[in-house]
């Protein structure tokens, strides 16, 4: 039975939430604190801090963690499928729209304005991981800068600039400098 | 290339490795994205790859994942989406698998703490090359309603908490209204020559 409402619930936010994964969230937690009592509200904040610290997209994380620890590895599965679902088929649509049509004025007007948002959305989570980085997520003061993130970050970007290099590779490197450096001092 | 087993089997790796190793939202995994099949593959150029992510994040549900399913879709159909989004979404279910059960000592663990912190700021440093690189190529375009709308947009999504479905939105009906205000100004120029 439970696994029968998480599918029903998870399509329904993977069809109705815009904005990503973190605009996702209010709404599982209507659904699994209010609405079901599945969770106390300190489980659930568990689940965002694991979701946050594992690899992956959020949405996905939450959903998968959540239903571990609900419904198994069976639940996991099924309500990863109906939550990717809808937006496939969303997807598939825009998509054939575009690659017909991308050649119109009207088309390219419209996909002109919404670029800045693009840049936006990936700017803004640019700043808000740096200052959590650097600052751990307080005032910025120039003292209390962590200057073993800040110097990670500039050989980081020293690399970048000299050799063409996989992004994966240098997310691994730095956490390699991260275990060493922080592991000295 | 050549849609053989291999390329297959790289757009699955592609994004598997991707989603297992980049730790945050959509706004992280994007610009890995675009890194990857733009910059390093080379299977997408520039400006496609910014009008795609548009349309992924005008859609409902996972942007990281709706990203990847248009590139796969871009690139070999409905297979290829089906690929992309299994290779984005395995990586969570795995790993989400196995925390679940060590949660307690996984979260204590100071090496895996520290490694963790040293890779913020990897990451941190990829998003703000792959954000420099996107202001460019929108201001190579030389289109003055993108390159105006970027620090309105920039500053809406930094100092205010409007959603940015409310933002794209907003891009969106102003799309709308410079393609009305630009077929109009070309009927005319038609009509006069």
């Amino acid at each position: 039975m439970i696994y029968l409402q998480l599918i029903k619930e998870f399509f329904l936010i993977g069809a109705f939430s815009f904005g990503g994964g973190y605009a996702c969230l209010p709404f599982i937690q209507k659904i699994v604190i209010d609405k079901y009592n599945w969770m106390t509200a300190f489980d659930f904040t568990n689940v965002i801090t694991i979701s946050q610290i594992t690899p992956g997209p959020i949405g996905i994380n939450i959903a998968t963690f959540l239903d571990m620890q609900l419904g198994g590895l069976i639940g996991a599965i099924c309500t990863t499928i109906s939550y990717v679902f809808p937006s496939s088929i969303i997807i598939i649509i825009l998509a054939k729209l575009y690659f017909k049509y991308r050649n119109l004025c009207t088309m390219q007007c419209i996909l002109d304005c919404m670029k800045p948002a693009v840049v936006a959305l990936i700017g803004s989570s640019t700043v808000t991981l740096l200052c959590n980085a650097f600052w751990n997520n307080e005032k910025i003061i120039l003292n209390e800068t962590n200057f073993i993130a800040v110097s990670i970050s500039i050989i980081c970007f020293i690399i970048m600039k000299i050799i063409k290099i996989d992004p994966i590779k240098i997310i691994l490197l730095s956490g390699f400098l991260g275990f060493i450096l922080y592991k000295i001092i | 290339m050549k849609k053989d087993c291999n390329f297959y089997i790289k757009l699955f790796s592609s994004t598997f490795v991707i989603s297992a190793f980049t730790f945050g939202g959509g706004g992280v995994i994007i610009p890995l994205i675009k890194k990857k099949f733009v910059n390093e593959l080379h299977l997408i150029d520039e400006n496609e790859i910014m009008d795609m992510i548009a349309i992924a994040q005008s859609a409902p549900g996972v942007m990281a994942v709706n990203t990847s399913a248009i590139i796969g879709f871009r690139l070999a159909g409905i297979q290829g989406l089906i690929l992309t989004i299994l290779g984005t979404v395995t990586p969570p279910l795995i790993i989400l698998s196995i925390i679940s059960v060590f949660y307690n000592s996984f979260q204590s663990n100071e090496i895996i703490n520290l490694v963790f912190r040293g890779m913020q700021s990897g990451i941190v440093t990829i998003m703000l090359d792959v954000t420099i690189d996107m202001i460019n190529i929108i201001l190579k375009e030389k289109k003055k309603i993108s390159i105006l709308l970027i620090p309105i947009a920039l500053y809406l999504t930094i100092f205010t908490d409007i959603n940015i479905f409310f933002i794209m939105l907003i891009c969106f009906i102003v799309g709308c209204i410079y393609a009305v205000f630009t077929n109009y100004k070309k009927s005319k120029e038609e009509a006069q020559s």
